[in-house]
């Protein structure tokens, strides 16, 4: 397997199939998701296989080098990690639901949707196995395009503005991030006499001296800036409401289980490693922050009238925990302890699983009834039980209920701030409270209750008895029901002018495509929560290499 | 027997997972065999774990896998049974076995049966899980499992905006209580660096061997009991037990009554060795659970609905249990816990019994006289109603005055025990008052429904069956507990709470107080040395201590039934004057204590409110109004930088001139002699 440019196939597979898309003048949607399809299963296959031979060690594998740009220090450098490996196999998984959900739902300029959809791919895959800091930044930004284009053009009303708002956001924080790497780049050469951009020895700078505790200090705040919009981190967070809202399903899935990860990925992969110092400074904020964003974003979903909105706060919330375990680790005093690490990765994939489900079940739920409005919604468990189960599966697994994923993630990164400092952990485990609240909230309105515009019956098990026997009593000889048969379904939801859409009677439980890709979503969820060795058993060697300078400082 | 123990919550695992997808579409009316029969194996195998425990008197242990294997944290999924599980095994297994009989009628004819019987043996699957876990974090896996078939079982009947509401309340208040039992587990690992409580490297073998400090023990405690306030109902987060009666009558009684909420108290005891060095903790979980207590029983006095008054009943009775926790009087906590599981489910699947024969009539005002109806339920009804009023010689009886003697001797500070026993005694009082009041309004008196459209008649034999059983138990299994703190009972469970060395006929003789102030009731900590701080001279369990306890506690029984008999059956009082003369007291009872007013008011509504402003203000207004703000400003700079871009020549010609002319200027001022 060793001659084989795995990571590459892997990559660059869908690019291939955006080629043969684009190239291909004469097929019509119905070819290009096939080509699609085809693209997506290879890359994932692939990665099973890549994951499947990776060595448990700390090493970084399947190395590919081709010499580029020499004089400059550019080559074209791939190679993964354990914590690499794992977020590839999450893109590729990802990407192939994505497809499998697109294939009847997309009739808009489906050619260019798949091509889009195919490269943005091809960049995420890009941004978890570049090895060279050029390549990677290639990588970062070329993600950007598609994706603002997806949802610039396949997004609901406001598409064009929540497009361009995220352009512009991520595009701030990719040009701070350039100037860190240009600057590190510099002082490593200054120090080394050596131009390079391989991120492998530039890690080594800090041993060598390269990099100086007020230059770290300041690299470090433009690498984590960019990563932190990218998170989002609280306040850089208000691209992702918007975003979501706009963005169609597959481009929501894609943002919340892969995109917000590369900010994750880019902390562990570059903060921590090139500035150790810097990190140890910045921590204290980044906590802060982290706390703010976990409460924040908890207690903004509990008011949220949209489906996808509330799930985009919710992922603000649940991806504090990503930060916070990340930088309270790193104050913990022995190499085993990496509670918070692992937390944070089983975060980041738990949290791809959940959202990347919810988002597509609200889409699922937007392609029956044209609106995300929750008050819309109500009594679905009677006419769509498949439905209701995994809506309800994914919202506890979003609750972080033992034996899911997301309990394992949350937990260890909780634990990882307790060993830290019990107050900090304190805080942050009061999101236990708040998200049961707002997602509980949140499936009661969609799910219970009586479907939308549906006027009590007495018979239907939907009043108690104790309302039934009023109604009885009010209603005895003069043809109406009183009172409560006239109050508001839900929150006043009346005025609106879709009423005559909203009959929930029609709507068709999920399909098989629908159920295709929602049980592997489902499945890995509980076979991580109940058995997470199987990701801590891959990514443990690199957070023991990523943890060993803050347990022994520099070398020289 | 060890090797086997997984199948026992498996089995209910099986068939919840076979019903889901199976029974769904192949026969769903006949869910209930599939779920009924797992539940009843895993009773048959508790049977045969509790032989082999009875005789043998080591714990069984079984690790099945690891679980969350995280650099130098780890857990595993284990399974562990001493005495206490044993106990706990078989009247979970027994008791869900009869509720899954019962229900088998109860439910018959709802378009959701096989949604029901998929739900019931998942919660029996959790719950055993949390009776047989052998660390911590998996009890917290079993904890919320039944947290969530709570919610899925409150919230049964899905169209019914109250059922939702409850159910979503009942599962938002239990995680308060997981915050602390969460944070508790954290301690507990960082403390002793591991989760697991059995076998030499567990957390009991450490506590005394680490000599970890008290304050930290203390912490632990308190941590470990919020997460009990939560799931057993105690003050201030016991609102949530009453509106769970939304779920099926069933439910009530298998999870509300008999075991889900009793896993605060099994978490509570099965901590025994922590809690033991933690006094002031003990001292806290004796006073809530007193005043839990006198609280659930206040409000029962004046409830019109069947279910609400046994619930308060059982929020009441989880009060004396932790009360028993409190003063160290374990084995009667779990006797209590045992008995109570009896009497209970028996008064809530009687109460079903009532509200099907009335065609879902709640109402005891709306009753009356339907012992000449309901001749089996009425009986059963009665007897577990006199056990849970104390009447000797039922089980509830025993358990009770256990818990009141045990207060009496405690003393944590001078005269405490004395209080908080003679606060059970008054809790007591009104306990026999509501059971009787809600009997005589239920069973005796005029008929005060409408014969036109309700006829009253016996539930089928399916469901009278569980009834009988339970009564007999609730008649019978006081016996174990006799004679007081000495029964077979106590000796059986004391090696989980006293050690190996409770044969020694001696050593359960001495009873003292130990410096925690708790009730040292089998004092073989003596022999270990334990008792060297142990103060002497104060209060100790003597027989006849407990004679006077048990005379006195049994007036206060007769007496508050004899004060419900003239009230509701001889009209001595009339009870509408006297609520109207006293309405404030009356609302406020009748109200709760106001306690879903305050907690709505003053914590939901502000939470909303800050929720909603920082949403719109902060989120929409601040940060994305200063981001608007500079997107404006670089629109308006920019827009003034274009008029430059005039088109006309002849203005590009004015601008290069000038910049020559400010160009040249600048060079000559700063680099040349020109102006020196």
């Amino acid at each position: 397997m060793d001659s084989i440019p795995i990571l590459s196939l892997i990559a660059f597979a869908p690019l291939i199939g955006a080629a043969v898309i684009f190239f291909m003048r004469g097929i019509g949607q119905q070819q290009a998701r096939a080509v699609a399809m085809a693209a997506v299963v290879v890359s994932f296959v692939l990665s099973v296989l890549m994951i499947l031979d990776l060595e448990k060690n700390a090493e970084f594998q399947f190395q590919e080098n081709v010499e580029w740009l020499t004089d400059l220090g550019v080559a074209y450098r791939m190679g993964v990690d354990g914590i690499a490996a794992v977020l590839i196999l999450l893109t590729t998984l990802i990407g192939l639901l994505c497809v499998i959900w697109s294939w009847n739902a997309i009739t808009y300029r489906g050619r260019e949707y798949y091509i889009t959809l195919l490269i943005l791919q091809t960049g995420m895959l890009g941004v978890f196995m570049a090895l060279d800091l050029f390549i990677f930044y290639i990588f970062w930004e070329l993600v950007l395009i598609p994706m603002a284009l997806l949802i610039g053009i396949w997004g609901s009303e406001n598409r064009v503005f929540a497009a361009t708002k995220f352009f512009l956001y991520t595009l701030v924080g990719s040009l701070l991030m350039l100037i860190g790497i240009v600057a590190t780049y510099q002082q490593y050469y200054e120090t080394t006499g050596v131009r390079t951009l391989n991120i492998l020895d530039l890690q080594n700078g800090w041993d060598l001296g390269a990099y100086s505790a007020e230059f770290q200090g300041v690299a470090f705040a433009a690498f984590l800036i960019a990563f932190a919009i990218k998170i989002p981190m609280w306040p850089f967070h208000t691209w992702l409401p918007d975003a979501h809202v706009q963005a169609p399903t597959a481009a929501s899935v894609v943002l919340a289980a892969v995109m917000l990860k590369m900010g994750g990925y880019g902390l562990l992969r570059f903060n921590l490693p090139l500035f150790p110092e810097g990190a140890e400074d910045w921590a204290w904020i980044v906590m802060a922050l982290s706390l703010i964003a976990i409460i924040y974003g908890a207690l903004v979903a509990l008011v949220q009238p949209d489906f996808k909105k509330l799930i985009a706060y919710s992922s603000v919330s649940h991806m504090g925990f990503v930060t916070l375990g990340i930088f309270t680790n790193i104050f913990l005093v022995s190499r085993s302890d990496l509670n918070g690490f692992n937390g944070s990765m089983m975060v980041m994939i738990a949290h791809g699983f959940n959202t990347g489900a919810l988002f597509l079940l609200v889409g699922m739920l937007y392609e029956r009834a044209h609106t995300r409005r929750l008050s819309a919604f109500g009594g679905l468990a009677g006419r769509m039980p498949l439905y209701a189960f995994f809506l309800g599966l994914f919202t506890f697994a979003s609750i972080a209920l033992p034996g899911t994923s997301g309990f394992v993630g949350e937990f260890l990164a909780i634990l990882g701030a307790f060993q830290f400092k019990k107050w900090v952990a304190a805080i942050a485990f009061t999101v236990a409270i708040l998200s049961a609240w707002y997602m509980l909230w949140m499936y009661q309105q969609v799910i219970k209750g009586r479907p939308y515009g549906v006027l009590p019956d007495a018979h239907d098990g939907s009043l108690t008895p104790a309302e039934q026997a009023e109604i009885a009593a009010a209603g005895d000889g003069h043809g109406h029901h009183g009172e409560l048969l006239h109050a508001p379904v839900s929150g006043g939801a009346h005025d609106h002018p879709e009423d005559g859409q909203l009959d929930s009677s029609i709507w068709p439980d999920l399909n098989r495509r629908e159920l295709l890709a929602l049980v592997p979503l489902a499945a890995l969820t509980i076979i991580l929560g109940v058995y997470p060795d199987l990701i801590f058993n891959i990514v443990e060697p690199s957070f023991e290499r990523i943890m060993d300078p803050f347990l022994r400082g520099p070398l020289n | 027997m060890a090797e086997y123990l997984f199948l026992i919550p498996l089995l209910p695992l099986l068939a919840s997972a076979f019903n889901l997808l199976v029974a769904r579409t192949a026969f769903p009316d006949r869910a209930n065999v599939v779920a009924t029969l797992a539940v009843f194996g895993s009773f048959l195998l508790s049977v045969l774990v509790f032989r082999e425990i009875y005789n043998d008197e080591h714990a069984l242990h079984q690790t099945i896998s690891t679980w969350i294997e995280s650099g130098s944290f780890s857990t595993s999924i284990g399974l562990y049974a001493d005495q206490l599980t044993a106990v706990m095994l078989l009247m979970v297994t027994f008791v869900s076995t009869l509720v899954h009989i019962y229900a088998s009628g109860y439910m018959k004819g709802d378009p959701s049966f096989y949604r029901f019987f998929s739900w019931l043996p998942l919660f029996v699957f959790a719950m055993l899980v949390l009776v047989m876990a052998d660390n911590y974090l998996l009890i917290f896996f079993g904890w919320e499992g039944v947290g969530l078939c709570s919610y899925l079982l409150i919230g049964f009947y899905h169209r019914r905006r109250s059922a939702g509401n409850a159910a979503k309340k009942a599962f938002i208040v239990n995680r308060i209580g997981d915050f602390g039992f969460g944070l508790g587990i954290m301690l507990i690992f960082t403390t002793f660096g591991t989760l697991s409580f059995a076998g030499d490297q567990g957390v009991f073998h450490q506590v005394t061997e680490l000599g970890v400090s008290e304050r930290t023990l203390t912490w632990i405690a308190l941590l470990l009991f919020t997460g009990a306030i939560g799931k057993s109902a105690q003050f201030p987060l016991h609102v949530w037990l009453p509106d769970a009666m939304e779920g099926p009558t069933p439910v009530s009684a298998l999870i509300h009554a008999a075991t889900m909420v009793t896993a605060g108290i099994y978490l509570l005891a099965r901590s025994s060795p922590i809690l033991r060095e933690a006094g002031d903790a003990m001292m806290v979980i004796a006073i809530v659970g007193a005043f839990t207590a006198f609280l659930g029983a206040s409000i029962a006095t004046v409830q019109n609905d069947i279910k609400r008054v046994v619930a308060y009943s059982t929020v009441s009775q989880l009060g004396y249990m932790a009360l028993a926790i409190g003063v160290g009087a374990w084995v009667s906590a779990i006797f209590h816990l045992v008995a109570h599981a009896f009497f209970k489910a028996c008064l809530f699947l009687g109460s079903g019994s009532v509200i099907h024969g009335m065609h879902e009539e709640q109402n005891i005002q709306k009753m009356g006289g339907l012992r000449k109806y309901m001749p089996i339920t009425f009986w059963t009804f009665l007897i577990a109603s006199l056990a849970n009023a104390g009447v000797v010689p039922l089980a509830g009886f025993w358990s009770k005055d256990e818990i009141i003697t045990g207060a009496w001797a405690s003393n944590y500070l001078p005269g405490l025990g004395n209080y908080l026993a003679i606060f059970a005694l008054i809790t007591a009082l009104i306990t026999a008052y509501y059971m009787f009041r809600l009997i005589f309004l239920t069973f005796f008196g005029e008929e005060r429904f409408d014969h036109h459209h309700v006829h009253p008649h016996e539930s089928p034999k399916v469901m009278t069956l569980p009834l009988v059983i339970l009564a007999a138990f609730a008649i019978g299994f006081g016996a174990l507990g006799f004679p007081p703190d000495e029964g077979r009972f106590h000796d059986f469970l004391n090696p989980v709470f006293y050690g190996e060395s409770h044969h020694d006929e001696e050593a359960t003789e001495v009873a003292g107080v130990a410096s925690d102030g708790s009730a040292v009731l089998f004092s073989t900590a003596a022999e270990e040395g334990e008792a060297g701080h142990g103060i002497h001279g104060h209060p100790t369990i003597t027989d006849e201590l407990k004679l006077n306890m048990g005379i006195v506690s049994t007036v206060v029984a007769l007496s508050g039934i004899l004060i419900a008999f003239l009230i509701y059956q001889k009209k001595r009082v009339d009870v509408v004057r006297f609520a109207s003369e006293h309405e404030g007291f009356y609302n406020f009872l009748y109200n709760k204590w106001y306690f879903d007013d305050v907690y709505d008011r003053y914590i939901v509504f502000p939470l909303r409110r800050l929720s909603a402003w920082l949403w719109q203000k902060v989120d929409v207004g601040g940060i994305d109004g200063l981001l608007l703000w500079i997107v404006g400003a670089l629109t308006w700079i920019s827009g003034q930088l274009r008029r430059l871009q005039t088109g006309l020549v002849s203005n590009y010609a004015l601008a290069i001139a000038l910049g020559m002319v400010v160009l040249v200027g600048f060079y000559f001022a700063a680099f040349s002699d020109l102006f020196r």
